[in-house]
C-alpha cells in the first residue's frame, strides 16, 4: 500500500490543484451561479476517487474474484439508485431499475467472462464492469424518464387504446419506440465519433500508461461494444418492463408524479 | 338480466377521496343517464368503471363475474368508454375503426358503420388531422367495431352540429348495448335514457324511485 501511494505524484497533484484552485477562485469572483456546485463537485469527486482508489487497490491485493463480485454488486445498487433517484424515490422504482441494471449488465460480463474476453482478474473486470454498469445506468435513467414523459404527453392515446381492450404493451408501443431510439443516441454517437472528435477515457489511460496505441485500440473498441450492448439491454428492458412500474395490476396508466 | 353492478365505489386522486362509495346497478341493455353540475365526477366514474383510474376501491362485477375474474382487457371490451375528446391513433380514419377490432380477431364492415356516422368518405384521411366533431363519431364508430355490451358514453355529441347529434342518436336508438351516457344536454338525457343516476360533489344522490322516471 505504502509503495503504491509513493507512486503519486505530489508536484502533478500540487500543480493540478493550483490551478483548479485559481478557476474556482474566478467562478466565485465572477458570482457564478454554478460555482458553489462547481466547488462541492470538485471535493466530491475527489474524496470519490481516493476512496475508490484506495478500495481498489486493496481488492487488486487480495486478488479474489468473491470480493470483485461483491464490489460490483455494490456499484450495481449505487447505479440503481442513482438512476431510480431521476424518476422518483419509490422501493419500486429502485428495484425496477436494480432489474433492469443488473440483467443487462449480467447478460453481458457474464458470458464475455466466460469466453475468457478479459481476465477474471480485478484490475481487467472492475474498470470494464465499471463502464458497463455506468452506461446501463445512464440508459436505464434516460429511457425511464424519456418513457415517463412520452407516455404523459400521450396520456388520452394510451388510454384511448386500453379502453378498448388492448393489452399495455401495445396502447404504449410507440412511446417504447421512441425511447429506445433516444437512450441508443449516446452511446451510438459515441461509437461514430471514437477516434475522430475524441480519443476515448479507456485509450487515453492506456496511452498515458504506456500501452502500444493498437493494442489500446483493441481493448477500446471492446469496452465501446460493450457499453453500447449495455445501452441497449437496459433499453429494451425498460422498454419491455416498464407496464411493471407505470401500469397498476388492473392496466391503468399510473405515472409517478 | 343483471349486467353492472357497483358497490361502494371510491375513487382516490392526489392524496384525497374524489368519489364517495357509489353503488349502482344497470340491467343488460339498459340505458342510463348520469347528471350533476360540473365537478361532480361523472367523468371519474365512466373512467372508474372501465379501471382506468389507477386508485380505486370497491365491487365491479358484469353478469355476476368480478372485474379481477374477467381481467381488465375482457372487462373493457365488454365496456367500452367513449371519452369526451377521444385521441385519434396513427393512420387513416378506417384503421382507426380497424385496428382494435382486428386486435381483438372481429371482422368489420367498417364501410357501413362511417356511413352510419356521415364519415363515408373521410375512410383514408388522417385521423389525427380530424375535427372534434369528427373524432367523435370516429371514436363511437371505433367503440361499435369491437361489439361492446355496454357503452360508456362521456359528451359524445359535444362538438356535434344539431343534424349529427340527431345521426348519433338514431344510430344509437338501433344499435342493441346499453349505456350510461354523461351529456349537457338534458334533453338528450331524456331522449336516451330510461332513467338518471345524479352525482354530487362526489357523492350519488340518493333517489326515492331509483332513479326510474
Amino acid at each position: 500500500m505504502s509503495q503504491a501511494l509513493g507512486s503519486l505524484d505530489p508536484w502533478r497533484l500540487g500543480m493540478l490543484g493550483l490551478y483548479v484552485g485559481a478557476v474556482l477562485l474566478m467562478m466565485f469572483r465572477m458570482r457564478l451561479p454554478a460555482a458553489r456546485e462547481a466547488f462541492l463537485a470538485m471535493l466530491q469527486g475527489a474524496a470519490q476517487l481516493a476512496i475508490m482508489g484506495s478500495v481498489l487497490l486493496f481488492v487488486f491485493e487480495v486478488d479474489h474474484l468473491a470480493l470483485s463480485v461483491a464490489l460490483l454488486t455494490l456499484m450495481v445498487l449505487v447505479a440503481a439508485w442513482t438512476a431510480a433517484r431521476r424518476i422518483d424515490r419509490r422501493l419500486a422504482t429502485f428495484r425496477f431499475a436494480l432489474g433492469c441494471i443488473g440483467l443487462a449488465t449480467g447478460a453481458i460480463l457474464v458470458p464475455m467472462a466466460l469466453a475468457r474476453v478479459f481476465e477474471l482478474r480485478p484490475n481487467f473486470l472492475i474498470p470494464i464492469s465499471g463502464m458497463v454498469i455506468g452506461n446501463a445506468m445512464n440508459a436505464t435513467a434516460l429511457a425511464l424518464e424519456r418513457l415517463r414523459s412520452d407516455l404523459k404527453l400521450q396520456r388520452d392515446r394510451v388510454e384511448a387504446w386500453l379502453s378498448l381492450g388492448v393489452d399495455p404493451d401495445t396502447a404504449m408501443g410507440s412511446s417504447a419506440r421512441s425511447t429506445l431510439e433516444a437512450a441508443l443516441i449516446p452511446s451510438l454517437n459515441s461509437l461514430k465519433t471514437t477516434g475522430v472528435v475524441h480519443i476515448p477515457g479507456m485509450m487515453t489511460g492506456m496511452l498515458l500508461g504506456g500501452q502500444s496505441p493498437m493494442k489500446a485500440a483493441e481493448m477500446q473498441l471492446t469496452i465501446l461494444a460493450l457499453i453500447f450492448i449495455a445501452a441497449l439491454f437496459s433499453a429494451l428492458l425498460v422498454t419491455r418492463l416498464a407496464r411493471r412500474l407505470f401500469f397498476t395490476g388492473l392496466e391503468a396508466l399510473d405515472l409517478p408524479a | 338480466m343483471e349486467g353492472l353492478r357497483v358497490e361502494n365505489l371510491s375513487v382516490r386522486k392526489g392524496g384525497s377521496e374524489i368519489l364517495h362509495g357509489i353503488s349502482l346497478q344497470v340491467a343488460l341493455g339498459e340505458r342510463v343517464g348520469l347528471v350533476g353540475g360540473s365537478g361532480a365526477g361523472k367523468t371519474t366514474l365512466l373512467r372508474a368503471l372501465v379501471a382506468l383510474e389507477p386508485d380505486f376501491s370497491g365491487i365491479l362485477t358484469w353478469r355476476g363475474s368480478p372485474l379481477a375474474e374477467l381481467g381488465p382487457r375482457a372487462w373493457r371490451r365488454t365496456l367500452v368508454l367513449v371519452g369526451q375528446r377521444p385521441a385519434m391513433f396513427e393512420g387513416t380514419v378506417a384503421e382507426n375503426v380497424l385496428v382494435a377490432a382486428r386486435h381483438h380477431g372481429l371482422e368489420v364492415e367498417v364501410q357501413g358503420l362511417l356511413r352510419d356516422l356521415d364519415l363515408a368518405g373521410a375512410g383514408d384521411r388522417e385521423a389525427q388531422a380530424l375535427s372534434e366533431g369528427e373524432r367523435q363519431r370516429v371514436a363511437l364508430a371505433r367503440a361499435l367495431a369491437i361489439r361492446p355490451a355496454m357503452l360508456l358514453l362521456d359528451e359524445p355529441t359535444s362538438a356535434l352540429d344539431e343534424d349529427r347529434v340527431r345521426m348519433v342518436e338514431e344510430l344509437l336508438a338501433r344499435t342493441p348495448v346499453g349505456w350510461i351516457l354523461v351529456s349537457h344536454d338534458p334533453a338528450q338525457v331524456r331522449r336516451l335514457t330510461d332513467r338518471q343516476i345524479r352525482l354530487e360533489g362526489g357523492s350519488q344522490v340518493p333517489s326515492s324511485n331509483g332513479g326510474r322516471p
